[in-house]
């Protein structure tokens, strides 16, 4: 019997293939492939391939991806299969009916948690500031992530910092992801295909940053024939092009964006106008070729860049990033893909006055190479396993002067390299039919080199010594283990519980003590005096679907400790500071909070509804005499409610409501004169708080009328924001009257009020 | 340069409007002392200020400190400084006092029953070569009671060595102006050494005729690094960039406000063209 029971369980066939686009070709990430009526199932990776193990026998199959009809397979295994799948748009073919296929149950079968996918499709149907739509935006409306107020894209992720979020582009990590100081994202939705948000449980292939994941990945292209896509809009206007090199085989997508404001200057009176800059512009560029049924290779690109210029001041910033990647498959159950990039961000400012003409440079840059294996074990175990190294060139900056009368002699502060290494390994392993458990172990390691100069300190933070290293001398190395545990049990069909832990470690830094990130903030590396931060993160949650999966729900809890936060000295002094190690304190943080999600992403209807209540504090000597305070980001409260519907094939109207406690705030109690001056005197460091923030933004669009035939589509959309006109708090600065230099009042800063726009989109 | 440039910020906040508002700040539990005092090399009346600390909505002039006993030591000698007027919480050295440079000031203060002490060195200046009052052009027509703009432009040799900090005054016929928001400061971390040539260090409303007197002073890393604190607390916030609010430092002990500083100072007057 038990002989009998062997045999049978050798007589494994694995079914495999690539999960597409039926009208465009592209990889479906993330759609799943079940026995029909069992959880027994797999999902395709990042590169849209699935590979399921069975024991031989006649099986249903049924392929699912969100807004895409489900299909249907019936195969017999009786060896391994090779099968390629094409789903369809549900928009195209099934919209007038309320959607047939159910929607993907991924909320409640993964054992993956804290993780939310939204697909471009989703954030359009989002009213977009100025029309633009933005990934960045979209994220931000997510439970567990918080903002620092008006305009701003940073994120700040279950109480971590602006610079612990892991932010990829087709794997290549972006710097510094906003325009125009934070009111635009550097993601041109046409050019995006997918985009993830790890906020707990991170997988054991990412690592680097404490708090969170963003997986950004491109569109490969069309690759059934030539279309195009743009827009003209209120502040930019966006065009795209894809084509297949050779049907069904490559393809090619090249999309850019560019923002015309200042086109205007150009024709008025005023000279100084005539002659200022204000612009920005992306460029997206991807292809990809299948070399043969086992081997296929990517290479995509961005380029973006903001550019001021006004009389005798010129300012501009940008990232770059280059991927390159081969995928392999060895066979239907081991898959690898082999990833080279490049990313650089980089800034610029300048002066030409004649006297104190200067140029300041500063960078930094990454090369890094990465290999990674799926291996679909079985039907219940599949495992991942790679390594990465990446080389870090910081060029913090370099002053020079720049014409024969100026003043400024120059200077350059020490450039610093350095070496971080991620090898890692993890199962997720099926126990049963109700449990699934994934577990998984990186080790990381990162090691500064020369040539460089290391300041030793006292216990004033007072440089006592420096140690000179030679080029290429490794000065110093950490080692972390980062254990990723996740651990899913089925209560029943439609609901379960998950419990996750995972251990980050992050090497490099970002020197950003504003209230907003800029792009001048300066990443600066772990180093002998600065140690790698550390979090270790639980949490818990309940997930539950409704009717038929097209709602989704889920209760969330979690808690985050994090070891050698970085905070600033009072009035730290961060540019043209060759010792800025000097202005850093460490301490501890941490954070904790609930959050609620419901959501339909199916249907004439769909919409979000997320809550999240948290607290994030940090206690570092030196700051705040020692005492716990508030992060900045800190806000009780932060509710978001979407929807978006179909009215009938020409109408649909989107609308959003934010609200948040305000951000925490630091105020005066008392005042003293020195020098004319009022000079405030604080009590704690962020005892008190802004006012609430909330605001509603909606959008109309009006599409074409489809004519069969006929591929050109378009629409009109008019998006407002900020409708009921709220003076939202931006800041808030006390001020001397002018008139009476010894009184003193609060003064609120707001941005806008209502801004609406128009945008116009077209595709054929 | 601790802020980025202004015209970058003008931009951003192109929209930006504000709106006073009321909020509730509470009151100061306990008051503080806080001292306002500067020497120079030269040879003068110099002044320290007293005066305490009051909540932030006082909105009157803060309350001096009188009796108290003011003195400052070179370490050699020791001058005391009399209150005048009595009640006025102004100290002054005997008229002729100057300073040294290279010498370490030392200020005492009791009062009531406690003692602060501050002290700064005095550092070197180089003399301004030339001081040039040129006017702004195309400039705005004035407002109305205003005179134009000019700008005070120096030569001057950077002393050879980073670490040295300046402060420049004007006094405009006779007229002193050393309120904070109107000097200009700077550090040499990007200048160290250079031939200054005709550098803009301030802007001022003169016509033909009127007198400059301009005032090129050496400070220490600490007094700049005070007053910018109090700039960046004062007249700087409002930015998207502002560092998070924190207090002043202060260089008087037993946990006083303010600064009590030491100068030297080379001038020049021109008579504007």
């Amino acid at each position: 019997m038990l002989i009998a029971h062997l045999i049978v369980a050798q007589a494994q066939f694995t079914v495999s293939g690539h999960l597409k686009d039926g009208s465009t070709g592209e990889d479906l990430i993330g759609a799943t492939v079940n026995v029909s009526g069992t959880t027994t199932g797999s999902s395709a990776n990042f590169y849209g391939f699935y590979s399921l193990t069975l024991p031989a026998g006649e099986y249903t199959l049924l392929y699912r991806y969100i807004g895409y009809a489900p299909l249907e397979r019936k195969v017999v295994l009786d060896k391994d299969i090779v099968l390629d799948i094409e789903l369809s748009d549900a928009a195209t073919d099934l919209k007038e009916v309320e959607v047939t296929g159910r929607a993907k149950d991924a909320n409640v079968q993964d054992v993956q948690m804290s993780v939310t996918r939204m697909s471009m499709e989703q954030i359009k149907t989002l009213p977009a500031f100025m029309g633009e739509v933005d990934v960045i935006k979209a994220l931000q409306l997510l439970p567990g992530v918080q903002t620092t107020g008006e305009g701003g894209s940073g994120l700040y992720v279950r109480g971590g910092n602006v610079d612990q979020n892991l932010i990829l582009l087709d794997e290549a990590p972006v710097y510094n992801a906003s325009h125009l100081m934070g009111f635009f994202s550097v993601f041109n939705g046409d050019a995006i295909k997918d985009v993830q948000l790890y906020k707990g449980g991170i997988p054991a292939e990412y690592g680097g940053r404490l708090s969170s994941v963003v997986d950004i990945r491109m569109k490969d292209g069309n690759a059934k024939r030539f279309s195009a896509e743009g827009g003209v809009g209120t502040i930019a206007s966006r065009l795209t092009l894809q084509a297949p090199i050779k049907k069904d085989k490559g393809s090619f997508i090249i999309s850019g964006r560019r923002t015309y404001a200042d086109l205007f200057l150009k024709f008025s009176a005023d000279e100084v106008r005539r002659n200022s800059a204000l612009y920005f512009y992306d460029l997206n560029a991807k292809g990809n070729y299948t070399l043969g049924a086992k081997d296929r290779v990517f290479l995509s690109g961005y380029f973006g860049r903001d550019v001021f210029k006004t009389e005798g001041f010129n300012v501009n910033w940008g990232n770059a990033t280059v991927t390159g990647r081969w995928n392999h498959i060895y066979n239907s159950r081991l898959f690898s893909n082999l990833t080279v990039f490049y990313s650089d961000f980089d800034y610029a400012l300048g002066s030409d006055d004649e006297t104190t003409a200067f140029s300041w440079n500063s960078k930094i840059r990454n090369l890094s190479g990465k290999l990674d294996y799926n291996y679909y074990v079985n039907s219940s175990n599949s495992l991942k396993f790679g390594y990465q190294l990446i080389r870090h060139t910081f060029v913090p900056g370099i002053i020079s002067g720049e014409s024969e009368e100026s003043v400024v002699t120059g200077l350059e502060l020490q450039n610093s390299r350095a070496l971080e290494h991620g090898v890692y390994v993890s199962n997720e392993q099926r126990i049963g039919t109700r449990i699934t458990a994934t577990y998984g172990l990186r080790g990381s390691m990162f090691q500064n080199i020369g040539a460089h100069d290391v300041y030793g300190y006292d216990a004033g933070n007072n440089v006592r010594d420096t140690t000179a290293y030679g080029t290429g001398e490794v000065y110093n190395t950490y080692m972390n283990l980062e254990p990723r545990l996740g651990l899913r049990y089925a209560l029943n069909e439609v609901s379960s519980v998950k419990l996750s832990y995972n251990r980050m470690a992050q090497y490099i830094h970002l020197a950003s003590n504003g209230n907003q990130a800029t792009p001048f903030d300066i990443w600066f590396p772990s180093s002998p005096n600065v140690k790698p931060e550390l979090a270790d993160q639980v949490a818990g949650g309940y997930f539950r679907n409704f009717h038929e999966n097209r709602w989704e729900a889920s209760m969330e809890v979690y808690y985050k400790d994090m070891t050698n936060a970085i905070d600033f000295r009072d009035h730290a002094q961060l540019f043209f500071n060759d010792n800025l190690e000097g202005e850093l304190r460490f301490g501890h943080a941490w954070s904790y909070g609930a959050e609620f999600l419901v959501r339909k992403q199916e249907g004439r209807f769909t919409g979000m509804l997320s809550y999240t209540l948290s607290r994030a504090e940090r206690k570092i000597e030196g700051i705040n005499d020692g005492r716990t305070y508030r992060a900045k980001y800190d806000k009780t409260h932060n509710v978001s409610i979407t929807g978006s519907y179909e009215l009938n094939k020409l109408w649909r109207v989107g609308a959003l409501w934010v609200y948040q406690t305000g951000g925490a705030a630091t105020f005066p109690v008392g005042r003293y004169e020195y020098g004319g001056q009022i000079v405030p005197i604080y009590s704690e460091r962020n005892a008190a708080r802004l006012p609430a923030y909330h605001r509603f933004d909606f959008s109309i669009t009006k599409a074409s009328r489809k004519n069969e035939g006929r591929r050109w589509q378009s629409e009109w959309v008019l998006s407002v924001y900020n409708a009921y006109l709220r003076h939202n708090t931006y800041s808030i600065n006390f001020r001397q009257d002018e008139d009476d230099p010894f009184t003193t009042y609060a003064e609120k800063t707001y941005l806008f009020s209502i801004v609406p726009s128009i945008t116009y989109n077209f595709k054929f | 340069m601790k802020h980025l440039p202004a015209p970058l910020i003008a931009v951003l906040m192109l929209t930006a409007c504000t709106e006073r508002i009321e909020l509730d700040l509470g009151d100061l539990a306990d008051p503080k002392l806080v001292v306002e005092g500067w020497i120079t090399d030269q040879p003068m009346k110099h002044r320290v200020k007293l005066t305490m600390t009051r909540s932030y909505y006082a909105n009157e002039p803060a309350p001096v400190v009188s009796g108290a006993y003011v003195r400052i030591s070179d370490g050699d000698q020791t001058i005391d400084l009399q209150e005048d007027p009595i009640g006025s919480g102004e100290y002054w050295t005997p008229d002729g006092t100057a300073g040294e440079v290279g010498r370490t000031y030392t200020l005492t203060i009791e009062s009531a029953g406690e003692t602060y002490v501050a002290s700064d060195h005095m550092r070197p200046v180089s003399p301004i070569d030339s001081l040039a009052i040129t006017y702004i052009e195309d400039q705005e027509e004035p407002e109305p009671g205003r005179k134009p703009r000019y700008e005070v432009r120096v030569w001057t040799q950077e002393l050879p060595g980073v670490g040295d900090h300046y402060r420049w005054v004007q006094t405009i016929n006779g007229v002193r102006n050393d309120s904070l928001n109107r000097a200009a400061f700077v550090d040499d971390v990007l200048y160290d050494g250079a031939y200054v040539q005709g550098v803009v260090v301030d802007v001022v409303h003169v016509v033909p005729g009127d007198t400059v007197r301009t005032e090129q002073m050496s400070i220490t890393g600490e007094a700049y690094d005070i007053i910018t604190a109090i700039l960046t607390e004062t007249d700087w916030r409002g930015g998207p960039f502002d560092p998070p609010p924190s207090n002043v430092p202060s260089n008087v002990s037993n946990g006083a406000f303010g600064f009590f500083g030491a100068s030297s100072v080379k001038d020049r007057t021109v008579v504007v063209q």
